[in-house]
């Protein structure tokens, strides 16, 4: 019985004493709870802080200055080389222009030096004097290339001669009117020269 | 305190912002609002000029490739006032350089204007003295402009003037050919313009356009034949005392012309420096009535249609009456018994008009038009006279015209007609297209003009005999001065009267030969004509002579072998 009661009161001991634990965590959890609430309010606290906030603003427009000083920079690079170009492109036009004008110029000075008077006055400086048919000797060379005559007359083919003097007349004239010669000449030379250079 | 400056701050920032707002507001409203096209506009008038583009005018070359016309290069001196730093300077460089009052240049110093012209077109030199006064240390010509511009310039001067014609410059400063070859072929040596813009931001600069290049063209003419004509043109004017005179000297096979020369001529370098002669190509523009030199025609046309041959009789009683009008010979006599070689030699007049009314007019005019009288030839040069030939049925012909006709009186031609007609005798009756033109070229292509027979008005047996009748006659009549030894040339003077109101000049005359050789292979035939010679009025005396000093040069020049030569070559060649 003894044994009996004596366990009873270890039971009723060891209840109170869970009890005093459990009532010792709960009063810890509270703290803790506590504890945690107040972390949470010092850390809004914390973020919601207007230091903080303008920081956070800062770095944001920091980043977008950065963003647009790299794009910024690379557009300029890019529309620097291109006016670098541009640049470099017109003073090669002018360059060409002066050469070209200098090339003329040249030429013409060239020209001038070779003109008949000065040829002439150098030629007779020297002492040369024209030549007389006389005084020309030719050499008759055994089948030396002759130069090739003017072309065949195609008219002593292809049109033969007028029987009357009236069908001749008619003949020259409308060879004139309607200017064959001319119009296929310029017709054949336009197609010629500017049908190469159009489009350039 | 520190509410109110934080307050204040705020509004500071908020009217920065909202300026800022309205400055990319209103760069977004003319990026793409309604008036972009405006504001785009007034942009492109700052950074952008339109512009002709105009490509290198082509250059001449005679037929052995030497320059006749090409490009240099001139300046437009202008003063901007407003850039003028040292005014003295400016004054004593410009005025030494282009031999200007100093007044002149300190007007346009102390001028309003953003721009004074002082001086168009300048040469080479004086802008190159300019440039290098600007480098000059110690002197400061700041305000002075000196543009380049696109020049003409012609190394051989007065050399075939008449015939290249000379370039000026139209109301919008662009070059402009005028007559000869410059003018006929303008749009060939001008190439084709393109206009264009001008990008003066570098950003946005693009190559210019290339304009299509003008042709450059090459001459049929002979730099060394054509100095040879001028330089005995203008002795020939001297000598004998004549107001003007032509000379065209043309390739009978080919119709080339090798040269064209008339007196007076001018410089092209400075046309605007004196009065321009008139006509400025007396050779393709000049029409006269040609005389004597006609008598080819007539008795061309008499032994083609069969009416005589070289040795048919004609008894020259020294008049003849046709249409009611007089006819007699140049010195008034009778010549008795002749036949149609002497008729060429005596050059008669009774017996030209005793063959072309033999004949009858619609004979004899069909023969002269078929010669070409009365039409241009359509050379490729510019302001060709077509001549005038009358014939039965207009109103100003009359019977007496068909006798003063056929000894070339009342009939008017050019040289370069008359030396074509006659051409055809020289060339076996074949008549050549005469032209100046014979190649182009232009880059890589070119464009070799082919020769072009105008046609044949007498046959090839005509052509022969009459040469060798004309040939015959001038080494036994009175124009032997023209002729070359070891040569045999065919020819025949001219001197006719001039018309003036009322009639004839009775003392003054125009002096002309038309002659070729060798008859046989002809390689040029040359028409001498001389206005108004004083030392004499007969063709005889002054274009033959002419005529025998050149022929005697030609042969050199172009390389003729004496006939017996030729005859020997001929017959060792295989």
């Amino acid at each position: 019985m003894q044994q009996i009661l004596r366990r009873k009161s270890m039971i009723g001991h060891a209840r109170e004493e869970v009890s005093r634990l459990v009532e010792g965590l709960k009063d810890e959890i509270d703290t803790m709870q506590m504890d945690i609430l107040q972390s949470n309010q010092v850390l809004r606290a914390f973020k919601q802080a207007p230091w903080r906030i303008q920081t956070q603003t800062l770095a944001w427009f920091s980043i977008l200055i950065l963003a647009t000083l790299v794009v910024g920079g690379l557009y300029l690079a890019v529309a620097s080389r291109a006016g670098n170009a541009g640049r470099d492109l017109q003073y090669y036009e002018q360059q060409k222009t002066d050469l070209v004008r200098e090339n003329d110029q040249l030429r013409a000075q060239l020209a001038n030096l070779r003109n008949m008077d000065h040829m002439a006055a150098r030629a007779l400086g020297l002492g040369f004097v024209p030549a007389t048919p006389e005084q020309v000797y030719y050499v008759s060379v055994e089948s030396y290339p002759q130069e090739p005559g003017p072309e065949p007359l195609p008219v002593t083919v292809s049109a033969p001669v007028p029987a009357t003097a009236d069908e001749a007349a008619a003949v020259a004239l409308a060879a004139r009117a309607d200017q064959g010669w001319l119009t296929q000449s310029l017709t054949g030379l336009y197609e010629t020269v500017f049908s190469s250079g159009e489009g350039e | 305190m520190q509410d109110t400056i934080f307050s204040r701050l705020r509004w500071v920032t908020g009217g920065m912002a909202l300026t800022a707002l309205l400055i990319v507001f209103q760069l977004v409203r003319i990026q793409f609002g309604s008036n972009t096209g405006y504001f785009r506009d007034l942009g492109d008038e700052v950074s952008q000029q339109p512009r002709e583009f105009a490509p290198a005018r082509g250059r001449i070359f005679d037929r052995d490739d030497e320059l006749l016309a090409t490009n240099d290069v001139q300046y437009e001196v202008g003063i901007n006032p407003n850039f003028v730093i040292r005014p003295d300077d400016v004054v004593r460089v410009l005025a030494e350089a282009l031999s200007l009052s100093e007044s002149e240049i300190r007007t346009a110093i102390e001028s309003e204007d953003r721009y004074v012209l002082i001086a168009r077109p300048v040469s080479a030199e004086v802008g190159e003295y300019i440039t290098r006064a600007q480098e000059t240390e110690g002197v400061n010509i700041s305000g002075v402009s000196l543009t380049p511009i696109d020049h003409r310039a012609y190394p051989g001067g007065v050399l075939g003037a008449g015939t290249l014609g000379f370039v000026g410059y139209n109301q919008l400063n662009s070059q402009v050919g005028y007559y000869g070859v410059e003018g006929f072929y303008n749009d060939l040596l001008s190439g084709k313009s393109v206009q264009g813009i001008q990008q003066l931001v570098p950003f946005d600069t693009e190559p210019n356009p290339v304009p299509a290049q003008g042709a450059d063209l090459v001459l049929t003419l002979d730099r060394d034949i054509q100095f040879l004509v001028e330089g005995i043109l203008n002795d020939a004017v001297q000598r004998y005392g004549a107001q003007g005179g032509t000379i065209v000297v043309m390739d009978p096979q080919t119709g080339e012309i090798l040269a064209m020369a008339s007196n007076p001529s001018f410089d092209p370098n400075n046309y605007g420096g004196a009065a321009l002669p008139e006509p400025l190509n007396a050779g393709v523009t000049g029409q006269y009535e040609p005389g004597s030199t006609f008598k080819v025609l007539t008795m061309a046309a008499a032994l083609d249609s069969g009416l005589v041959n070289p040795n048919s009789p004609f008894t020259d009683n020294g008049v003849i009456e046709v249409g009611g009008a007089e006819i007699r010979n140049w010195d008034g006599g009778a010549w008795g018994a002749v036949d149609m070689t002497g008729c060429m030699r005596h050059s008669l007049n009774v017996c030209m008009a005793y063959l072309s009314t033999s004949m009858g007019a619609n004979t004899f005019y069909d023969y002269m038009k078929a010669f070409g009288i009365g039409s241009k030839t359509n050379v490729d040069l510019l302001a060709e006279s077509p001549g005038h030939l009358k014939v039965p049925g207009d109103p100003d012909w009359f019977d007496s015209d068909l006798g003063t006709n056929s000894f070339g009186q009342g009939v008017a031609v050019t040289p370069l007609q008359l030396l074509t007609a006659i051409g055809a005798v020289a060339n076996d009756g074949v008549m050549m297209q005469p032209h100046i033109l014979k190649e182009v070229r232009n880059g890589d292509a070119s464009h070799t003009t082919s020769i072009q027979p105008l046609g044949q008005p007498i046959t090839a047996d005509t052509a022969r005999t009459l040469s060798a009748m004309l040939a015959t006659s001038l080494e036994t009549g009175e124009a032997q001065d023209a002729l070359v030894p070891g040569y045999r040339i065919a020819g025949k003077t001219g001197t006719a009267s001039i018309p003036v109101p009322g009639g004839y000049d009775e003392t003054q005359t125009i002096a002309s030969f038309v002659g070729w050789g060798p008859i046989d292979d002809p390689k040029f035939i040359v028409l001498v004509r001389l206005d108004k010679p004083a030392a004499s009025i007969w063709g005889s005396e002054t274009a033959a002579p002419t005529f025998g000093v050149l022929a005697r040069r030609l042969v050199v020049l172009m390389q003729i072998p004496p006939d017996d030569v030729r005859v020997q070559m001929a017959a060792t060649q295989p």
